[in-house]
């Protein structure tokens, strides 16, 4: 007997001399054994996002911006020359990051949910399991669906065809390629569900984005930055309406878009020009506090506290190799930005490049500081202009032409740009190309259109490059083929 | 803690005291006569708790009391042989013959190496030790070579084996990699997340656990002995860390006596092993380059481009014509002359002794500017009083290493076309002109000549102190604390000169960098020992230990960049800190604990029973059970003490049957739970963040081994035969399987269970004395060894591994498949007509198309038999022996014939190459070639035409040896003098004829120990 009670009451002893901590790691039982851990395990996601695979490159001002012909790649031997090609290495090197890195952080979000049922009532209660699981549904939406637009089919062409796994599993395993519209369904069902857990608790319905420091983890402020309750429903128009050609889609589009036009307008108004040009930050106009992403109708951004050096610095500063720099030549900007009282145009800067040439320097991600303001740092992902954008579209479709016309000239007004009356679908595109330079949409707008070719936005002059329907999609990556066979 | 020591110690007592008592009542019985007597150790002390009985009749005994008396009552008629024995103490014979009274003095047991299984733990009587393990004297490891012990170990211990380092070659500070038993079952590669080198054994100097570099560092006049340890009985002891076996090596104590004073110094020259290279001279190569179509222009026959060619190829054609043929292998080479000292004195009484060596070591590498110092001091101190043993140990050591700064490869490339000096004798930093070659062609001798310096400097210390007491006779209790520090730092700069810098702005230009790693550990162990002789058959002895260890980490380090040039490598002249990068700071600490019961009983000397039970606790991080038990068990029978057993000439015959649960177990706690890492580079608004660094698969079981050992020892005809012979069987249940998955799946590793595998092997070492005279002796010795390992119960869930990139690597996973197996598409040689290979189908059809789906398994990189056969001579003081390594049955994927022959890509072309590559590939319709077409630059798959067989048979060490303490000596006040001399690798013959040592050659060595005692 004594011979058994020695040893249980040295291991007794010796457990807490064994309970070794480390600085840098946690186990994943111990993370998720409290509200903190929780909220530390999703913003390890919202950091994460930053990657340059993600929305710091792949996902944001590089990859898709490049294909949509806005830069100008001509130097020899441009890094991104074979891109803008759509050459097929090209095509496939340039996403191969985003693949793994999406993945990786699906699993991630995967985990956050799994744990989050586990725990829901004993470490969760229904405030925060509600807020916690609606946005790591959302993002896990999002990833999904940045992974879909280059990865699967031209939806009007071929929506049938296989495209990517839609991985729900909180374990690392082989999952199945889905057809492209079984993607969709699960999209819309993980978007459903995540509106349906926000629209319950999310602070963004009662004080709206509320951008102030409270000195503490901040967890149920800045939603400007957090998939909150607006920015799903706006994810929710743009999957829809990414099949617009049909009308229960783009139905459901323009109510997502109508609701969040509706609801959120008060919380995420337009920039001001006083915003834009930094004088509402600083009480005069100072070029170095311009708010030129205009940030304020952003629904939700990822925010990267080294935004210059990893996007500015690395893409678009003039003091970079002419065979790296992204930029556009002067016609192409005016061609782009007709008006000048465009309050886009504070995104530009007229510069010469390390050869001497004059261009047109797209400064949108120049780091900065400004005192408690977040815009320095944010990467827009979502914004209420699209929703204007999207139910213009669909109401045009639908021969709704003054509710078009009403919604298209909100945002021209807004950005500062005349009304227009003629010409809805060329000039809703228009916007489209002026709106979302750096933030990677105009690309999956002529995909989802089926363009077979693509005007030189960078120099109109140029001839326009012809894609095919097969050049919008991307091949799986190898490491992932290797799999498939 | 304090109390389970007290729980222990009560329990023992008990035990003990009850068998005492038991014993007092067997002796009462009819009055006779009676013995009355004292039992003393050598210093007149009684010694309480001696066995004292009738050698005739065993049962009839008693022990003596706390002063050492005894009464032994009862005894028969007639003269009678009295035994008093006691554990650690000689055992005496004492003839009774009526006398009333004696006094017996009890000699310390002086055991000797071949008696003794030295655990680390405790020392354990070898013919009651049921497990395998092997004991060998430093002066055998001496014999072999003197290098570093584990050098000399492989020679003699036929289960350990060194991998062979292709890569580093002979590089004195890359340490070597050791497995005992063969690898560790885990499929699929390993990531680096585990801590240790995976098949590497647990090494124990002293009673301490140190790495690898302290065995190697170690001097080899310093070693007393050296046990391996091999099977789970054995090793049990240590827990789950000795999976892999155990490498115990104990130092020279201090020994009493009058101070005295020995030196050895071993001396040596070392060669580099360049018989392996077959490159091309420059003649042949451009030859090669020529027919291979390297200036043939592929657009047109009348092109610039073309004239171009012909005017490249020309030029070079006149330069070798006017006898440019550079041999660029041993530029960066020399001989070295290497040397080591050791000196020791001791001296002291019976109550005290210490000891105080000193130590160098200088071991410069065959390339220049790779060098190894080493310098060592150490002071032990012994002291004994009464039951008291009280011993300190202290070691101090400094190790300075340089690495080369130029790997050997570029050599080895370099095109022998080319001239090494300008003509004004200078070295150019380009061989040729960029316009012309096309692209930088660097002079590796120039690059030699930047400086590129990673200077090493790591300097330990570590004491170790040691009590142990003795009381009631049967019982020691042993205490043992241990610290050591250790700090290494390591330097790199490199030149801005260097082409690494090409184009790169000043502040980039150069760098240095600054490593730090900081390391402090101790442990401890409580021992406490029971080992008792009960009615002279029943020997039982028993252990219950309980130690800990701490380990704590710390890396810090930064690199620098900007430098103006080599003078000031000073960091303050650095333009600064690399830009974005950040100062490396890491720490970590781990702490393990361990508990351990075992116990042995003995019958009579003939049946033998070992069980251990070890329960292991440690913080390796993410371990989901704290806690690993550790079992084994063991019998042996040792027929040569029956009574029945009459054979005279057999001297000794035991056979041995183990059986334990050894296993990683840590590692796979380790796979069991998932690990957030918290990100240093982004921060947000929103406090911490994490993410996830590893995945657990929480339906993870643990692998399971079941490790069984039979073995025979067998010594027959004095000793002029001796056999020992080991077969083992191991069996892992279920397997612990790393399978790549898809990027998708989020993590591109997992760790899964699946089937299982069987490793079996034998081992055994053969020694024979052929002439054994009074003053000659010839003996011979073979070590062979075999093992193999095959998968079970893994059906088809691995196809896909299987299917994934098959035609790169050899490896695949089904039923009765051997880790070991190397599969390839069979070939059947090169086509004359065509020069392109022909493939043999599974069907048996010839096709020229590779196809993956077609391989079979078409050999086996283990070994039929490998070992060691030696013979050794002795003939008055001089002696020699000679020991050969053999590999036979084994084959190898030539991977240096399928780079550096075929496979050539348009770049290599640019670089030397194997010979075979001009006159074995095929070049016209008619020849019987080996290799395929001479032009033909594409990859070609993997076929069984590299897969060769590796017969190996080296000269690993060869040694003649003089010992005197003739008069001449004592009259320069040398006690004893010996001298050694030694070839190491001198000879190698090999069935495959390949490029060994990639970035480091070989070396062959020679060299003399002389050893004096004054």
């Amino acid at each position: 007997m004594f011979l058994s009670a020695f040893p249980l009451m040295a291991v007794t002893s010796c457990r807490a001399w064994l309970d070794v901590d480390s600085e840098d790691r946690i186990l994943e039982d111990k993370l998720f054994s409290s509200t903190d851990g929780f909220y530390t395990a999703l913003n390890g996601v919202y950091v994460d996002l930053v990657n340059r695979d993600l929305y710091s490159g792949t996902l944001g001002p590089l990859t898709a911006d490049v294909l949509a012909q806005y830069w100008n790649t001509e130097a020899d031997s441009h890094l991104y020359g074979s891109l803008s090609l759509l050459l097929p290495e090209a095509k496939r090197t340039a996403v191969n990051g985003l693949w793994t890195r999406a993945y990786f952080l699906i699993l991630n979000i995967n985990k956050i949910i799994s744990h989050c049922d586990d725990k829901r009532g004993t470490v969760l209660n229904e405030k925060d399991y509600s807020i916690i699981k609606g946005e790591a549904l959302a993002l896990r939406a999002l990833l999904h669906f940045e992974l879909l637009r280059y990865f699967g089919p031209v939806f009007s062409v071929s929506a049938g065809k296989d495209a990517i796994p839609y991985v729900t599993e909180p374990e690392p395993q082989v999952n199945p390629i889905l057809p492209a519209m079984s993607v969709i369904s699960k999209l819309n069902s993980d978007i459903t569900e995540a509106i349906g857990l926000l629209e319950e608790y999310d602070p963004v319905l009662v004080y709206g984005k509320n951008e102030t420091d409270n000195s503490g983890r901040n967890i149920y402020a800045y939603r400007n930055l957090r998939m909150n309750c607006f920015a799903v429903k706006a994810l929710g128009a743009r999957v829809n309406m990414y099949l617009s050609y049909l009308n229960d889609y783009r139905g459901k589009a323009l109510a997502y878009a109508e609701e969040v036009i509706r609801e959120a307008s008060a919380f995420f108004p337009f920039s001001t020009r006083e915003e834009v040009s930094g004088q509402a930050a600083t009480g005069n106009v100072n070029v170095s506090a311009q708010d030129r992403i205009l940030s304020s109708d952003i629904l939700f951004a990822v925010y990267n506290i080294k935004r210059g050096a990893d996007i500015y610095e690395y893409l678009f500063s003039p003091s970079l190799q002419i065979n790296r720099l992204l930029s556009v030549t002067g016609s192409g900007y005016r061609s782009i930005y007709p008006e000048e009282s465009d309050l886009r145009t504070y995104q530009w800067t007229a510069r010469k490049d390390v050869a001497g040439n004059d261009i047109m320097c797209f400064v949108k991600y120049e780091g900065m500081e400004v005192d408690g303001k977040s815009y320095p740092y944010m990467i827009p992902v979502l914004r209420m202009s699209e929703m204007f954008l999207i139910a213009a579209e669909c109401y045009a479709v639908e021969g709704k032409e003054d509710l078009a016309y009403e919604r298209l000239n909100t945002l021209r007004n807004a950005r500062q740009t005349s009304k227009v009356t003629s010409a809805i679908e060329a000039e809703i595109e228009n916007e489209y190309v002026r709106e979302f330079v750096g933030e990677g949409q105009y690309f999956w707008f002529c995909k989802r259109k089926n363009y077979h070719s693509l005007s030189c936005l960078y120099d109109r002059s140029r001839p326009d490059r012809n894609i095919s329907t097969e050049d919008y999609v991307f091949e799986l990556p190898q490491s992932e083929g290797g799999f498939r066979e | 803690m304090r109390h389970i020591v007290v729980l222990i110690l009560a329990l023992f007592i008990a035990m003990s005291s009850s068998n005492a008592q038991n014993a007092d009542k067997t002796n009462t019985g009819k009055q006779s006569r009676t013995l009355i007597g004292v039992v003393k150790d050598s210093q007149g002390k009684g010694l309480p708790g001696a066995v004292v009985y009738l050698k005739s009749t065993p049962s009839k005994g008693t022990e003596t009391d706390r002063f050492g008396n005894f009464e032994l009552k009862g005894l028969p008629e007639g003269s009678l042989t009295v035994i008093v024995t006691m554990l650690g103490m000689e055992e005496v014979e004492i003839l009774y013959t009526g006398q009333e009274s004696t006094v017996v003095t009890l000699k310390e047991q002086a055991q000797s190496i071949d008696d003794v299984v030295v655990t680390g733990i405790v020392t354990r009587n070898r013919n009651s030790f049921t497990g395998s393990a092997s004991t060998f004297s430093g002066q055998e490891l001496k014999k072999i070579g003197t290098t570093n012990i584990l050098q000399s170990l492989k020679t003699l211990e036929p289960a350990m084996t060194i991998v062979e380092n292709n890569l580093r070659g002979a590089d004195p500070n890359t340490m070597p990699d050791l497995e005992i038993r063969g690898k560790t079952s885990i499929v699929g590669d390993l990531e680096s997340d585990y801590e240790n080198v995976p098949n590497q054994p647990l090494f124990i100097l002293d009673g301490m656990e140190v790495e690898i570099s302290a065995i190697v560092n170690l001097n080899i006049d310093r070693v007393k002995s050296v046990t391996v340890l091999k099977d789970a009985a054995s090793t049990a002891i240590y827990g789950s860390k000795s999976a892999n076996g155990v490498i115990v090596v104990e130092t020279v104590p201090p020994e009493p006596g009058r101070l005295r004073v020995s030196y050895s110094g071993n001396f040596g020259v070392q060669f580099p092993d360049l018989s392996d290279y077959n490159l091309m001279n420059a003649e042949e190569k451009l030859t090669f380059e020529k027919l291979a179509g390297r200036y043939t222009s592929r657009t047109e026959t009348e092109s610039p481009e073309q004239d171009a060619l012909d005017e490249l190829y020309y030029s070079r054609l006149k330069a070798v014509r006017s006898g440019v043929d550079s041999y660029w292998l041993s530029d960066p080479l020399r001989v070295v002359f290497n040397h080591s000292h050791n000196l020791y004195v001791d001296g002291g009484d019976n109550n005290m002794q210490y000891g105080i060596g000193v130590n160098y070591g200088n071991e410069k590498g065959v390339m220049k500017g790779s060098d190894r110092e080493l310098l060592g001091g150490n002071i032990q101190v012994r002291y004994r009083k009464n039951n008291f043993t009280f011993s300190n140990n202290f070691n101090i050591s400094l190790v300075n290493s340089d690495a080369e700064p130029v790997s050997f490869d570029m050599f080895a490339n370099a095109n022998p076309y080319y001239r090494k000096y300008a003509d004004d004798g200078s070295v150019p930093l380009l061989l040729e002109d960029p316009a012309v070659a096309g692209t930088n062609i660097y002079n590796p001798l120039a690059l030699f000549n930047i400086t590129n310096t990673n200077h090493t400097r790591d300097f330990g210390i570590s004491d170790q102190f040691d009590l142990t007491y003795r009381f009631l006779g049967a019982f020691s209790i042993r205490g043992t604390f241990g610290f050591m520090k250790d700090n290494a730092e390591t330097e790199a700069f490199k030149s801005p000169d260097h082409p690494d810098f090409t184009g790169s702005i000043a502040e980039k230009k150069g760098s240095y960098s600054e490593d730090k790693n900081d390391t402090f550990s101790y442990n401890g162990r409580i021992v406490l020992s029971f080992g008792k002789l009960f009615k002279g058959q029943h020997n039982v002895s028993a252990n219950a230990s309980w130690d800990f260890s701490e380990k704590n980490l710390k890396r810090t380090g930064y690199s620098l960049t900007g430098f103006v040039g080599d003078y000031h490598r000073n960091p303050a002249f650095s333009a600064g800190f690399d830009q974005g990068t950040k100062p490396l700071y890491s720490k970590s600490r781990s702490r393990s604990t361990g508990f351990l019961i075992s116990a042995n009983y003995a019958y009579k000397g003939r049946y033998m029973v070992d069980l251990n039970y070890r329960l292991d606790g440690s913080s390796v991080f993410g371990a989901g059970r704290m806690f690993t038990g550790t079992w084994s068990f063991g019998v042996a029978w040792d027929i040569t003490n029956e009574k029945w057993f009459k054979a005279e000439w057999v001297n000794f015959l035991k056979i041995r049957y183990s059986a334990g649960n050894p296993g990683n177990q840590n590692f796979d706690a380790y796979m069991s739970s998932g690990i957030y890492e918290y990100n240093p580079e982004y921060t947000n608004i929103f406090g911490e963040s994490a993410i996830l660094n590893k995945a657990a698969n929480r339906n993870l079981a643990w692998q399971k081994t079941l490790d069984q050992n039979i073995g025979l020892d067998f010594t027959a005809w004095e000793e002029r035969i001796r056999m020992s012979f080991d077969y083992w069987h191991k069996n892992t249940n279920p397997l612990l399987v790393s399978i790549s998955l898809p990027p998708s799946a989020g993590q591109t590793r997992a760790y899964t269970n699946l089937g299982g595998q069987i490793s079996q092997g034998f081992s055994g070492t053969i020694n024979v004395i052929a002439i054994k005279k009074r003053e000659t002796r010839l003996g011979m010795n073979w070590s062979f060894r075999h093992s193999k390992s095959v998968y079970t119960g893994i059906g088809d869930n691995l196809e896909f591994m299987n299917n994934h990139g098959s035609s790169e690597v050899f490896r695949r996973y089904y039923d009765g498949a051997s880790p070991d197996d190397i599969w390839a598409v069979r070939s059947l040689g090169i086509d004359p007509a065509t020069g392109k290979e022909v493939f043999l189908t599974r069907n048996g059809e010839y096709t020229f198309q590779y196809n993956a789906s077609d391989e079979v398994k078409v050999g086996s990189t283990t070994p039929d038999l490998e070992g060691v056969i030696g013979l050794s001579f002795y003939w008055k003081q001089l002696s020699a022996s000679i020991n050969c390594r053999y590999q036979l049955g084994g084959q190898i994927f030539a991977s240096a014939l399928y780079n550096k022959v075929e496979n050539l890509s348009e770049q290599q072309l640019y670089y030397n190459v194997d010979r075979r590559a001009l006159y074995d590939r095929w070049q016209k319709p008619g020849d019987e070639a080996q290799f395929k077409a001479i032009d033909n630059l594409d990859s070609t798959p993997m076929s069984s035409r590299f897969v060769l067989d590796n017969n190996i048979f080296s000269f690993e060490s060869i040694s003649v040896g003089y010992d005197t303490n003739a008069e001449w000596l004592k009259k320069i006040r040398i006690q004893g003098a010996s001298i050694r001399l030694y070839a190491n690798n001198i000879w190698r013959l090999s069935s495959v004829k390949e490029e060994r040592g990639i970035e480091y050659p070989f070396s062959n060595s020679v060299s003399l120990s002389i050893s004096l005692r004054f």
